[in-house]
């Protein structure tokens, strides 16, 4: 799955620590999701999104 | 609440402490105070250790999901073939046995120190390669 995180979290000037301190997850885990190395669950990407108030397709895409 | 004064890592050490130092300090015990100490350690090991994983986030605990798997498997499968490689080279298994020798104790026999021995050898083989794996899910990506 490809996300736009690092772009939507630059875009609004946040560190990894603040997404990271907004989602209530480590700094790590937000660098994992946002390289790919990690695909959130559910309820995780949906926070996600909300927290950027877009929805959710417009964050997360298919890898095709 | 206790657990969240620490980060989730101290409360593995906070866990895992009691159960090292009854490993390092139980042959001079007697043996009814380490029976006693022995449980006592087990359950607050796996307390600290539940409280460790509830304190973890998804992606954490994803991470310690695959380096349990892949690294603990690879570890054992490790240890497997040393202790197979033992069969056929001898003075592999005469290393090993001067090695375990630092645990010798009068109170145990020979077979009870390399029985011993191997359960270590094979726990630290697992824990060496769920390290690595761990690592490697952390850095792979950076």
């Amino acid at each position: 799955m490809k996300n736009v995180i690092r772009t939507l979290r630059t875009e609004r000037n946040w560190t990894q620590a603040d997404l990271a301190l907004r989602l209530n997850v480590s700094r790590n885990s937000v660098n994992a999701i946002e390289t790919g190395k990690y695909d959130p669950s559910l309820p995780l990407a949906f926070r996600i999104a909300n927290i950027f108030e877009l929805k959710i397709e417009d964050v997360f895409q298919n890898k095709d | 609440m206790f657990a969240r004064r620490f980060p989730p890592w101290a409360l593995l050490i906070f866990g895992l402490a009691p159960i090292v130092l009854l490993l390092l300090l139980g042959d001079p015990l007697p043996k009814p105070l380490f029976l006693v100490l022995a449980p006592i350690a087990s359950l607050w090991a796996a307390a600290m250790t539940g409280l460790h994983w509830k304190r973890l986030d998804e992606a954490a605990r994803a991470a310690h999901r695959w380096a349990w798997y892949w690294g603990g498997s690879i570890g054992l499968a490790g240890a497997m073939l040393a202790a197979a490689s033992m069969l056929v080279l001898p003075e592999l298994a005469s290393t090993a046995a001067s090695l375990a020798s630092f645990m010798a104790s009068p109170k145990y026999s020979t077979e009870q120190l390399y029985l011993f021995a191997g359960v270590v050898f094979c726990g630290v083989a697992q824990g060496a390669g769920f390290l690595g794996a761990w690592i490697y899910w952390w850095a792979a990506k950076r």
